[in-house]
């Protein structure tokens, strides 16, 4: 794999820090993105990639984010549903962001797509210009972390509910499409052991977002050659440790890129388990799995 | 005075079933979606169902769907009745019991809110047989796999842990091992089992729904907005389901009322079955009156279902044309 790519990122909660990771060796072999598409959290690491941050620079505000706003999952739901405990989170991110980013779609060095869920339709919303900052923050507006954020006259949240990986974003004119995937790929069994109520609940919630990937797959790998590169890594909602979400989104970009060929052709490369059981796209799968 | 003509197809006498099985490739599979308490609106279309010459060859259904499904399998003949008389009865302590805050507070830290212990207890009291495979009509029942997030179809086994797994409601309810694997309500993967049942070789499937809302206004406070979170990812689901089917196989989307009440309102949605069966014997009546032949793939329904979005519109076949 060599060359300029379109570059996904999808959901991942606690576990987006690893793509980071991820895009560090993305770099450190030659691979440049073209253009970029996020949904939910990921959208920070993809509108990061579009403004061409340095990885420092996410590694920071993930180690801020997880650390000050979402401590503990039913602290930070306590907060979330105070409406003014909310907004004062808000202020606190956007501020965060408007530091790391340009305002406007239009100064980013390559073209950047993120997506949002009309809280009203439920419809996916394609955000690719105007204010950047609000569009990230729409992007990722988990319900119960961040309120709804105005966009003309749709309230938009979390594009991880209809798009957790936002692969109908992606511009028709791509070539291959490498995607970042932090939450779809399966869990060790051994990992629910223990689990508690709400972290039961979330994982349901993947799920859903889950099917949804698969067939976004299916459209997306029979038009490009699609790259998987995805970790398992950690807990979902496990906040304590961005660092070591970083360190595993690193070994896995390195063992993954390392097994997709020079030359790729349509289909998914590096299907991970947990979606290699549709069978559609299990057929779509070519190279080692 | 212009005075319509009579809806009866052909020379039908008053109690004729309605000729709807010629119409439909076998093997015809209902459908049941899940849906909580709005399972309880599911009486009026399947009474409306019980008055035509069908019956199925399959059932399948999710969480509540597979509960009025199972007994609908039990004893086809006084399904109906007894679906009715069981979602009369049913209210919030069917889950939970008694003392169900106190209980829950206690639960703060553990894989769920409450046990399922009073739910176990109360199917038990309901069905009389303990294995999927002796039921009348065969019968599958729909959960999602919580590791890996896959649906799985209970189609043999005992029939009490497979009922329980598909209504454990994530979070709510505890996740239930079968097998040595844990499962989840099948609402977080095929809320309605429509590809579950074209996998299982359905050559038509008819689906009882849970009732199809306009979206009503929006409200942008975080419980709002966390209330809204389930419902839009169940429509996404939704939508998948019906339209992966309705490519293959003829699929009978009946009509279900709009009104259901809240979610945890029983007896609201109870009232709304009787609405439900007056639209699904006008929809059935309608397909009988306007078709002779057997359907062909696609989505039969009415086009003002408010469960219609603009990507399964090119798969609508409107009953009465």
């Amino acid at each position: 794999m060599k060359g300029s790519v379109t570059v996904v990122t999808t959901f991942g909660l606690a576990r987006t820090p690893a793509q980071v990771g991820m895009l560090e060796v993305l770099a450190e072999r030659a691979i440049t993105p073209r253009a970029a598409v996020g949904s939910s959290l990921g959208a920070v690491n993809a509108a990061g990639l579009a403004a061409g941050c340095h990885p420092d620079q996410l590694r920071e505000f993930w180690g801020w984010l997880l650390a000050e706003v979402m401590a503990s999952p039913v602290r930070t739901l306590a907060k979330g549903l105070s409406t003014r405990q909310s907004r004062k989170q808000v202020e606190l991110v956007r501020e965060r962001l408007a530091g790391m980013l340009p305002s406007r779609f239009e100064e980013l060095a390559i073209p950047l797509r993120l997506v949002a869920t009309d809280l009203e339709t439920g419809d996916e919303v394609v955000l690719d210009s105007g204010d950047l900052v609000e569009a990230v923050m729409a992007s990722c507006a988990l319900p119960g972390l961040f309120p709804p954020v105005r966009h003309g006259d749709a309230h938009l949240i979390d594009g991880g509910l209809v798009a957790g990986m936002p692969l109908r974003a992606v511009p028709p004119d791509s070539k291959t499409v490498v995607v970042l995937d932090t939450g779809h790929a399966a869990m060790a069994e051994e990992a629910l052991v223990g689990y508690r109520w709400w972290e039961v609940a979330a994982l349901s919630y993947a799920h859903q977002i889950r099917g949804q990937a698969a067939n976004a797959l299916i459209l997306t790998a029979t038009k490009h050659p699609v790259v998987m590169i995805s970790t398992a890594h950690g807990r979902l909602l496990d906040v304590s440790d961005p660092a070591g979400a970083v360190r595993a989104g690193r070994e896995a970009a390195e063992q993954q890129i390392a097994a997709v060929p020079a030359r790729l052709r349509r289909g998914v490369y590096n299907l991970p388990r947990g979606l290699d059981d549709y069978a559609p796209l299990a057929a779509l799968g070519v190279g080692p799995a | 005075m212009d005075v319509p003509g009579p809806r009866s197809p052909h020379q039908r006498r008053a109690g004729d079933p309605i000729p709807v099985t010629r119409l439909l490739p076998r093997p015809v599979h209902y459908v049941m979606a899940g849906g909580g308490s709005h399972g309880a609106v599911q009486w009026g279309a399947l009474q409306a169902l019980a008055q035509t010459d069908l019956v199925p060859d399959a059932i399948i259904g999710t969480s509540a769907g597979a509960l009025t499904g199972s007994i609908l399998a039990e004893d086809f003949a006084s399904g109906v009745h007894r679906i009715a008389y069981v979602w009369g009865q049913i209210n919030m302590s069917f889950l939970t019991g008694d003392r169900w805050l106190t209980r829950s507070l206690t639960n703060v830290r553990s894989v769920s809110l409450m046990p399922n212990t009073t739910q176990e207890a109360t199917l038990r009291s309901i069905l009389h047989t303990s294995r999927i495979e002796s039921l009348e009509i065969p019968f599958a029942a729909v959960a999602t796999d919580l590791a890996d997030g896959s649906p799985h179809v209970f189609d043999s086994g005992l029939l009490i842990p497979a009922l329980l797994a598909s209504s454990a409601i994530p979070g709510v309810l505890p996740p239930v091992e079968i097998d040595g694997r844990r499962y989840v309500d099948g609402l977080a993967s095929a809320n309605l089992p429509a590809i579950p049942a074209l996998h299982q070789g359905a050559g038509s499937i008819v689906v009882l729904d849970t009732g199809s809302r306009a979206p009503g206004e929006v409200g942008t406070t975080p419980a709002k907005v966390i209330g809204r979170v389930g419902a839009i990812m169940a429509a996404s689901q939704r939508r998948r389901q019906l339209r992966e089917a309705a490519r293959n196989v003829p699929v009978l989307l009946l009509p279900t009322p709009a009104d259901l009440g809240g979610t945890l309102d029983f007896a609201g949605t109870m009232r709304a079955g009787a609405s439900g069966y007056a639209m699904a014997r006008a929809f059935l009546t309608d397909l009988v009156l306007h078709r002779r032949r057997r359907l062909r793939p696609g989505l039969y329904a009415r086009p003002d279902d408010h469960g219609l979005s603009d990507d399964l519109r090119p798969l609508l076949r409107e009953v009465d044309r």
